[in-house]
């Protein structure tokens, strides 16, 4: 055999092997990475469903203590335990006649926002 | 030799050809002629509609005091075919929901029919009980895991509760099992409250998980706008403590009380008696239910004395001072004769007509107003016509047009006889007057919100007409004020520290049966205070008081009441007391004061 014709024997198709190799980690890469991609898309859907269902779960726990609070502080319910503990209640005495001052109503009222000058009531020394 | 071969070969390819041709034409007879069907069982196998609940809005008074709101319940569910041990899970089903345990065992053994086994099965859905609180499912659910016992199951649900129980419960009013408002603003405001379900189209495995990661098309649920009201629950806690005390002294069929700002038209209060508890519905009467402030009429009484002292002031018959003869208290007109209440009276000016509430001086003023003139007014006042308030089931009332009157209509009508009027439209009229003439639509809803508290519409003041000119009411607030002085008939509705101004009202019961009822009467008050600027205009009205008949009179029986919730009110309003009314006054004091 030649050398001639052994060096064109022996030659590796490297640019085929190459192009070959290339092929299979592009197509390779790309189904691992749909496979990951769909791995992920199933695993954040669940994700999603868990947090969901915690939102869900604290929406019905808040609704459930607002509508407890609301049951506790109603006026039946105030009635109800005035007239049942009666201690509890030993101190709101309602207030008579005798205790209450009356202010005539001589300083006329203003608005809120108006600007108006402090005035000292005590007389000067 | 040849040729046989090729001719075989035409067979077989011709064959083939034909094999192809007939699945070519399967394929698309599947895939075209068939699609939706198939496409359908596929969806059917996989895609499921999921619908997402909406909740219902809630209704809060004018301060933010819950009157109506959802709270999250458990439905105990049970499938037979999962339960292993039906005693043990019968057990403690029975001790948790507080159910008899035959009934639980019962239920669980429950069987249906198989059509494709051909034997019974057990039951695979059996409702345990509804409307479990959450902290009692969660205890049962704990337990039976505990115990490894398999077949129980909850399913969220949502039930309506009403804080305040009996109190407001003609105004708030109550749902249905299937949500749908039935009475109250719950009915009135329903499509604002109840909001609006969305949906979602998902896929789901083999074994039923949904799969979110393939969710479709989806629309988020509406949830219900949160209703807010005029009614102030202060003041209703104390209109309903008036009104149980006023009950229990007279026991009467009915009552009622209605608490307006005459400037806006806003109800503050609204009650009724009987009532009945909005958490407990069962068995409640239809008497109960009814809200008698706008559905129930009466014949008005001495109240509606002031319409016809409005018109006939308004149309320049009378003045303030003009005397009638009150024909010392009996007087005779188209064949009848008419009364008046006591001893009666000689001559009286009209403004003493009204402090004394003399028949025969209203009478006498109906016929200088003659029939058409009179009935314009009352129907200006907005009788005979329903009031407009935000609350279903409201009454026109009755007021004839004067071609059905009688003879003797001209002088009944004017003291409240032969019209039938609402509490609603008795105490609009007065704050008509308070409101210098100008008639108002009562309002009891404030503001619609929605989820995130925006405010989504509004309900603000309307004024439907100028009813009498400005200086006629002020004559009638003078009147009106006498009538609360020790010359007038309800001195009892005196309120220390504040001028008040109003009417009294005694009218027989009329008879289902035609007539009047003998003894029993419809007492009332309606006034409002401070005459300067009226703040707050009260209605009493007691339905057949068992007082008396010699004590069962508006001005002892309604105007004390009036006058306690009046002093409990300018309290919590924070109104500010005048001296000078400390005391109540006489009238000579008043006339002093003239005119407000």
């Amino acid at each position: 055999m030649s050398i001639n014709r052994r060096r064109s024997a022996n030659v590796l198709p490297v640019a085929r092997i190459f192009f070959t190799a290339l092929m299979i980690a592009i197509f390779g890469g790309g189904a691992l990475y749909y496979v990951n991609a769909k791995n992920e898309v199933h695993r954040l859907g669940q994700r999603m469903k868990t947090l969901e269902a915690e939102i869900h779960g604290l929406d019905i726990r808040n609704e459930s203590v607002m509508s407890r609070i609301a049951t506790l502080s109603s006026y039946e319910s105030l009635r109800k335990r005035q007239s049942t503990e009666k201690e509890a209640f030993a101190q709101l005495v309602p207030v008579s006649e005798q205790f209450l001052v009356k202010i005539p109503d001589s300083i006329p009222r203003r608005v809120a926002s108006e600007v108006r000058t402090v005035s000292n009531l005590q007389p000067a020394r | 030799m040849a040729q046989s071969s090729r001719k075989r070969a035409l067979w077989l390819g011709g064959l083939v050809a034909l094999g192809f041709t007939v699945f070519s034409w399967r394929l698309v007879y599947l895939q075209v002629e068939k699609h939706e069907y198939y496409a359908a069982v596929a969806a059917e196998k996989h895609s499921t509609r999921q619908t997402i609940y909406a909740r219902r809005g809630s209704i809060y008074d004018s301060n933010g005091v819950a009157l109506a709101s959802n709270e999250p319940v458990k439905t105990v569910v049970a499938d037979g075919s999962l339960m292993r041990h039906p005693d043990a899970c019968a057990e403690i089903i029975s001790r948790h929901l507080e159910l008899p345990l035959t009934a639980v065992r019962e239920k669980l053994g429950a069987q249906k029919w198989s059509e494709e086994q051909g034997k019974a099965l057990p039951s695979r859905f059996i409702v345990l009980k509804k409307e479990v609180s959450e902290n009692v499912a969660q205890a049962l659910m704990k337990e039976l895991s505990d115990r490894r016992l398999r077949g129980v199951m909850l399913e969220q649900d949502s039930t309506r509760v009403y804080p305040n129980g009996g109190m407001a419960c003609h105004v708030v009013g109550f749902i249905n099992r299937a949500g749908v408002g039935q009475e109250g603003v719950e009915r009135s405001m329903d499509e604002w409250l109840k909001g609006r379900d969305g949906f979602r189209y998902t896929e789901r495995d083999r074994t039923g998980k949904e799969l979110p990661a393939f969710r479709k098309l989806e629309r988020p649920a509406r949830d219900g706008h949160t209703v807010r009201l005029t009614i102030d629950m202060a003041l209703q806690d104390i209109v309903e403590s008036e009104l149980d005390v006023a009950v229990k002294q007279y026991r009467p069929n009915m009552a009622t009380c209605i608490v307006m700002r005459p400037a806006t038209g806003e109800i503050l209060a609204m009650a009724n008696r009987p009532h009945y508890d909005l958490n407990q519905r069962d068995g409640v009467s239809n008497e109960s239910r009814k809200n008698r402030a706008i559905m129930d009429q009466v014949e008005p009484g001495s109240t509606f004395k002031v319409v016809t002292t409005a018109a006939a002031l308004d149309n320049k018959c009378v003045k303030a001072d003009t005397v009638i003869n009150c024909e010392n208290g009996k007087w005779a007109y188209g064949g009848s004769i008419l009364h008046d209440h006591g001893h009666g009276y000689g001559p009286l000016s009209v403004n003493d007509i009204i402090v004394k509430s003399s028949n025969i001086g209203v009478a006498k003023m109906g016929l200088m107003l003659g029939d058409k003139r009179l009935y314009e007014y009352i129907r200006r006042f907005g009788f005979g016509e329903r009031t407009g308030v935000q609350l279903p089931g409201e009454i026109s009332g009755i007021v004839h047009a004067p071609h059905l009157w009688s003879k003797i209509s001209i002088t009944r009508i004017p003291m409240g006889h032969e019209v039938g009027a609402t509490p609603m439209q008795v105490i609009n009229a007065m704050c008509t007057i308070a409101n210098r003439g100008r008639l108002m639509i009562p309002q009891i809803v404030s503001k619609i919100e929605n989820a995130d508290g925006e405010v989504v519409a509004q309900y603000p003041p309307v004024e439907i007409r100028q009813v009498i000119p400005d200086d006629v009411s002020e004559k009638l607030v003078t009147a009106l004020s006498e009538v609360v002085s020790k010359k007038g008939t309800a001195e009892k509705a005196f309120i220390p520290g504040f001028p008040v101004a109003g009417k009294t009202g005694t009218a027989q019961k009329t008879s289902p049966t035609g007539g009047y009822e003998h003894n029993k009467y419809v007492v009332s008050f309606a006034g409002f205070f401070p005459i300067q600027k009226p703040e707050l205009c009260i209605l009493v009205l007691v339905d057949n008081a068992q007082a008396p008949s010699n004590l069962n009179y508006g001005g002892l029986v309604a105007a004390p009441v009036f006058s306690r919730i009046g002093v409990r009110a300018a309290r919590h309003y924070n109104l500010i007391p005048s001296p000078e009314f400390m005391k109540l006054p006489s009238p000579l004091a008043q006339n002093q004061k003239g005119e407000h």
